[in-house]
């Protein structure tokens, strides 16, 4: 790997240096600079991911707490076993879902038995490029952080990029979405500090936007951990992908729509959006009418039943969702179900003026999200109970159970 | 010749400007005689165009620059040298045009320092088309000139300018001849200027049966009159005014006579072929004309040659047998032979086989008579052209009178050679006037059933007689026919080609009953059940993969030959389920393609699971993998040249009335400048192919799909497997847009924007701003013209191609021609 021979003596920079740039500059939108602040994150970052005590030390200038700090300890210890990965490496498991331009499935990496989710994008580009993706890819190793998915490495193999990260057992945000109907207020504020932790991470120590927010890219597991993944990382990768999907639910922001410049701002109308989505339990766009809000919260039945109807998709154009996105008055969430904090909260961050909407910052320090962070919620519980899952120990690669 | 080089003497630089003079005079008339005697779309005709513009450049040239060196002393003797009336003959205008000129500027040298917006000035009036070409000769004139006057030789300089083509068309503005473009036959169906690869050189008879005629050559008098113009001129500007004046222009006949005289010494030259000594055809009319003889036609499509190897076959020409590798095969008509015998087909294609065979015959019997002249012509060297003259004049005297009534075939062989080989003393300035009408007239009465012109008893094969006098009842094998018929629906060469009496089935064939014709007047054959298209799977053998996409796997593959097999991924269908029969349908609508620009469709399984449909293979790489992935960089005219073939090719499917609905990059192919057009049609297949680009409630959008979709495609997309989405002619024209975007760009539209970006911003009507894009205003208003967001405002590909047909070229590189696709070698454009 080519960073091995990159020295440490960064790693001891503080953070506050290491972050000139403060976030990512508004017209990041072209690849050509999307690979530049990639490789200008390895020069920031640049340092060996093997060694232990060398990101012990970085992991202690980040804002962890002793648990988080303790299991990417663990998460680090367990991938210096494995080194390089390679296609031979693995036993499938089964299938997790489909991620944006390929699948991912859970995997057994043989010789130490870690449960890891592989993600198979199918890229059919030449050798330059695929070794450009995965040099891009490579930032992914300085992603430590208790709210970004762990990453094992990638390779390519047989006309696919592999990225093999840190299997999730709770699945994604979406998933349990589907089974829980709606998620309770309470897990989405924590959800939405832990997001929002994540993507300042990103954007303090990486200079990454994420680009892609939206509920099926948050995942959570049986310890309560709430991470993000799927990452704008490589530019690269981004353009080489062969097939983009696009389904009856678009979380981009208007501004993204219409072409113009974007910036960060826009991951945080995305997440906007997807509150809506999961304390409501449908996309929404088109906005319910009151009949819909009626039957989704008149019953005041919490789970299954309410959830199902507002899933099924609506005979909306692309064009005409869309559209509505960038024309119509954005989503609120109903009145009197939700706390104001909480609508306030939405409110700001689905304004249609990227300039308008209320930065990350601003939202970390919004009461909301302070009572979130004070209230404690068990999310480890409540992964298991929605998600039938055993609580587990850290890391719970040891036993693999198909999800 | 040295000419120059600096001339000590007054006399030698006029003798060397008097030889030169003659080599002009001979180099102009067969430069004449090629565009209005040849095919000017076969690809060695224009060659041999641009070989002879070339080489009048560097006679005028040298002219000038002599001139110029003895400066006052020569004004006196060479005021009229070079002439200005001949340059501007040889550039290409029209009568009107050149007298325009004359009556404006007294000299060449003076025509010289106009500027090109001046020359536009001078020309207001004339077609487009000629301003141009004056321009470029212009330019062509002066570089060289400077060349000269530097005194490297302006080796590299490139000095033709294109000029075919228009010789017909004089006075009127004409859409480009185009051997395969449907439209434009159509559009001209009553224009006599639209001859194409078919030359039926018809002398007015002088047999009552051809009242016909008579009829037709008074409707195209003036075009006489225009000739006679020129031919006036002509011989004043030689000097060469034995014959008599032209008794009036009105009479054709006479100008002929005229012609002749003056260009004599080219007469010899087979191209006179079918008309044998050209006088005859003067007949009574003319007095000066010898002999009436009678007139005839002459069939003269040139054969397209390509080498093949992998057949053992006996030519059919030689009727010996042929090896691997040895042959060639005619695109069109198959017709094998010899790579030897090549040169003495004759331009037959599509001609009947009784006709073939009584050329054959004849040519066997008379052996040597008709000997090509391919070795004098070929001569760069400015002799070349009085080399040619003692060569054929015996050839030409040699020729017994019975030859002219074979139906042309001897003749027309000549004729090839004249085009296709390229051999210019043919230029014989034939019947070219009658051509025209007579093609004209043809195609009026093409419907009705024509006759040949009486033959005369000289007729020496009884064969052809017959053969002459019902037409089109003769019959080729039936795989020709069918090629025909086929043909015969599209482009208007071969529309024309199936009035031509070639195709038309023969007595007990059946007509055409599902090709939607449009003229009912050429009956076709058409009775080829789907089975026939139908390919056993297991005949088929498929080797590697060469490409995958949304239909399936694309292999190379082995049919009675090279094939791609694109196998369609199909899950449980049953045998008769509707989309299975909508693929049987469409499939059966892609047989009705034939054009050069479009992948050969040669026949598809049908059999589910087994779906498979087979092409020829395409050589070459995909403009995609040239654009995107090798980054080749696409100059102006190269972008041009292949926009033009894609128009042709897209405007060919259109007439027939198939959508291509999948128009982009990766389904174009270049084979050494020449673009095939793959996959049309077949969009909808997509619909049978299971998970192909829907996932749960998804829809999978392919990298730079989208681009290619007009804006009410993507208002139209819907996150669910069944696309069920408005593709049309204008939906295909907006694509087109997108693929000259890249092709000048280099890039995807809306590029590194995501998918939702575009959706809404195309189905605003939002278009990729062209502010950064270094481009002429012409190219970009194409540009925005295809990506109208109306469709009514997206132009059709016969306007497109007329438009990119008129973009100015800067520098020009092998200029397209019509057709536009290049000529065989490789090194012509790419």
């Amino acid at each position: 790997m080519s960073k091995m021979s990159k020295n440490k003596l960064n790693l001891t920079l503080p953070p506050g240096s290491i972050d000139t740039a403060p976030a990512v500059t508004p017209s990041n939108m072209t690849p050509q600079l999307k690979s530049a602040t990639a490789s200008e994150r390895q020069g920031l970052a640049g340092k060996s991911k093997t060694s232990i005590e060398a990101l012990t030390e970085r992991l202690e200038q980040i804002e962890m707490d002793d648990t988080q700090r303790r299991r990417i300890e663990v998460f680090l210890c367990q991938k210096e076993k494995i080194g390089e990965l390679s296609d031979d490496d693995f036993e499938k498991l089964g299938e997790l879902g489909q991620g944006n331009g390929g699948v991912v499935m859970k995997v057994r990496h043989k010789s130490t038995g870690l449960i890891m989710a592989r993600k198979l994008i199918h890229l059919e580009v030449k050798p330059a490029i695929k070794k450009q993706i995965i040099r891009e890819l490579k930032v992914l190793h300085e992603c430590n952080f208790a709210h970004i998915v762990g990453f094992y490495g990638a390779f390519y193999s047989d006309g696919e990029i592999s990225i093999c990260m840190e299997y999730m057992d709770g699945g994604s945000l979406d998933l349990i979405l589907k089974k829980a109907g709606r998620i309770p207020e309470s897990v989405l504020g924590t959800i939405t500090s832990a997001v929002l932790k994540g993507l300042s991470y990103l954007r303090d120590k990486h200079a990454i936007m994420h680009r892609d927010v939206k509920p099926s890219n948050i995942l959570v597991n049986s310890n309560g951990e709430i991470k993000i993944c799927d990452f704008g990382v490589s530019g690269q990768l981004i353009d080489s992908m062969a097939n983009s999907f696009v389904g009856t639910r678009s979380y981009m922001s208007p501004e993204r729509l219409q072409g113009t410049h974007y910036s960060v701002q826009s991951d945080i109308w995305s997440l906007g959006l997807s509150l809506v989505e999961m304390a409501i339990g449908m996309y929404p766009i088109p906005p319910p009418d009151a009949k819909t809000l009626a039957s989704i919260f008149g019953g005041q039945n919490e789970d299954h039943s309410p959830g199902q109807a507002p899933n099924s998709p609506r005979p909306m154009a692309i064009f005409e969702l869309l559209d509505y996105i960038v024309n119509e008055p954005p989503p609120k969430l109903p009145t009197g179900v939700f706390s104001d904090e909480f609508t306030d909260f939405v409110d700001r961050c689905l304004k249609k003026n990227p300039d308008e909407r209320a930065d990350l910052k601003t939202l970390m320090n919004h009461g909301w999200i302070r009572s979130a962070d004070a209230e404690r919620v068990d999310i480890a519980g409540w992964v298991c109970k929605t998600m039938d899952l055993m609580p587990s120990t850290p890391n719970s690669n040891v036993s693999p159970f198909s999800s | 010749m040295d000419a120059e080089s600096g001339y000590e003497f007054k006399s030698d630089a006029i003798q060397m400007i008097e030889t030169i003079q003659s080599m002009i005079d001979v180099s102009a008339d067969r430069l004449e005689g090629l565009r209005t005697q040849c095919s000017t779309s076969a690809e060695l005709t224009q060659q041999e165009i641009r070989t002879l513009e070339g080489k009048l450049v560097k006679h005028f040239s040298r002219q000038l620059v002599i001139k110029a060196n003895f400066g006052e002393e020569l004004q006196g003797e060479l005021r009229d040298v070079p002439s200005l009336r001949q340059w501007l003959r040889v550039v290409g205008l029209s009568v009107d045009a050149i007298e325009a000129v004359c009556s404006r500027v007294s000299s060449l040298e003076a025509l010289r320092d106009r500027s090109e917006h001046e020359l536009r000035a001078i020309l207001c009036g004339a077609r487009d088309e000629e301003v141009r070409r004056l321009g470029r000769a212009m330019q062509r004139l002066r570089s060289y000139t400077e060349a000269l006057a530097r005194g490297d030789g302006g080796v590299d300089l490139p000095l033709y300018w294109d000029s075919w083509e228009q010789r017909h068309g004089r006075g009127s503005p004409r859409a480009r001849e185009d051997r395969n473009h449907k439209k434009n036959a159509k559009i001209q169906g009553n224009d006599p200027k639209n001859r194409n690869l078919w030359v039926f050189n018809m002398m007015p008879q002088t047999t009552g049966d051809d009242m016909s005629y008579c009829l037709k050559c008074k409707s195209c008098k003036p075009q006489y009159k225009g000739m006679s113009y020129r031919d006036n001129s002509q011989s004043s500007a030689v000097g060469n005014t034995e014959g008599s004046p032209p008794a009036s222009p009105r009479e054709p006949e006479i100008e002929y006579t005229q012609r002749n005289n003056n260009t004599h010494h080219n007469h010899g030259s087979p191209n006179v072929g079918m008309g044998g000594p050209r006088s005859p055809r003067v007949g009574n009319t003319a007095p000066m004309g010898p002999v009436s003889v009678g007139g005839c036609m002459a069939h003269d499509i040139a054969h397209r040659f390509t080498k093949t190897f992998n057949m053992i076959a006996t030519c059919d020409f030689c009727d010996k047998q042929m090896l691997f590798g040895s042959g060639l095969k005619c695109k069109e008509c198959k017709f094998k032979c010899h790579r030897d015998c090549e040169s003495k087909v004759p331009p037959s294609c599509g001609l009947p086989q009784a006709f073939v065979n009584a050329f054959k015959e004849k040519f066997h019997k008379d052996g040597k008579k008709y000997r090509l002249f391919k070795g004098g012509y070929y001569i760069p060297s400015p002799s070349a052209g009085r080399g040619v003259v003692t060569s054929v004049t015996p050839t030409r005297r040699a020729r017994p009178p019975a030859q002219h009534h074979h139906s042309g075939n001897p003749d027309s062989s000549s004729t090839t050679s004249s085009c296709n080989s390229s051999t210019p003393s043919s230029p014989a300035l034939a019947p070219a006037p009658p051509t025209p009408q007579s093609h004209h007239h043809y195609q009026l009465n093409a419907g009705r059933r024509f006759h040949f012109p009486d033959v005369k008893p000289a007729i020496s094969s009884p064969n052809h007689t017959s053969a002459v006098q019902s037409p089109a009842r003769t019959t080729p094998d039936t795989k020709q026919d069918l090629t025909a018929s086929i043909r015969s629906e599209g482009s208007g060469r071969v529309s024309l080609s199936g009035s031509g009496s070639t195709d038309s089935s023969g007595p007990g064939r059946d007509n055409s009953v599902d090709l939607p014709s449009h003229d009912d007047r050429w009956p076709r054959q058409n009775s080829l059940s789907m089975k026939e298209w139908d390919i056993p799977y297991d005949e088929l053998k498929l080797y590697e993969v060469i490409g995958a996409g949304r239909f399936g796997t694309v292999y190379r593959g082995s049919w009675h030959g090279a094939v791609a097999v694109k196998v369609l991924h199909v899950h449980a269908l049953n045998d008769h389920c509707a989309p299975l029969d909508t693929f049987k349908h469409e499939v059966a609508t892609f047989r009705k393609t034939r054009h050069e620009n479009l992948v050969l469709f040669m026949g598809a399984c049908m059999k589910p699971p087994r779906l498979a449909i087979v092409t020829s293979l395409c050589k070459g790489m995909t403009l995609y993998t040239h654009i995107h992935l090798r980054k080749d960089k696409f100059t102006a005219n190269k972008s041009v040249l292949v926009a033009q073939q894609i128009s042709q090719g897209m405007g060919y499917l259109h007439a027939r009335g198939i959508i291509h609905k999948d128009l982009k990059t990766k389904n174009i192919f270049l084979e050494n400048g020449k673009v095939v057009i793959t996959d049309f049609g077949l969009f909808s297949v997509t619909k049978l192919c299971f998970g192909n680009n829907a996932r749960g409630d998804s829809l999978g959008i392919p990298s730079g799909w989208l681009c290619y979709l007009a804006p009410e495609l993507v208002r139209a997309l819907r996150p669910h497997a069944s696309l069920h989405l408005p593709f049309s002619k204008q939906t295909d024209v907006y694509a087109f847009g997108t693929v000259w975007y890249e092709l000048l760009c280099g890039e995807y539209p809306f590029k590194g924007q995501p998918a939702e970006a575009i959706i809404w911003q195309v189905g605003k009507g939002a278009k990729q701003s062209l502010a950064n894009m270094q481009a002429s205003r012409d190219i970009k208003d194409i540009l925005m013209l295809c990506w109208s967001y109306r469709e009514s405002e997206r132009p059709d590909f016969p306007h497109l191609l007329s438009t990119l047909e008129k973009l100015p070229r800067k520098r020009l590189a092998r200029s397209p021609s019509h057709p536009v696709h290049l000529s065989r070698s490789a090194d012509s454009v790419f």
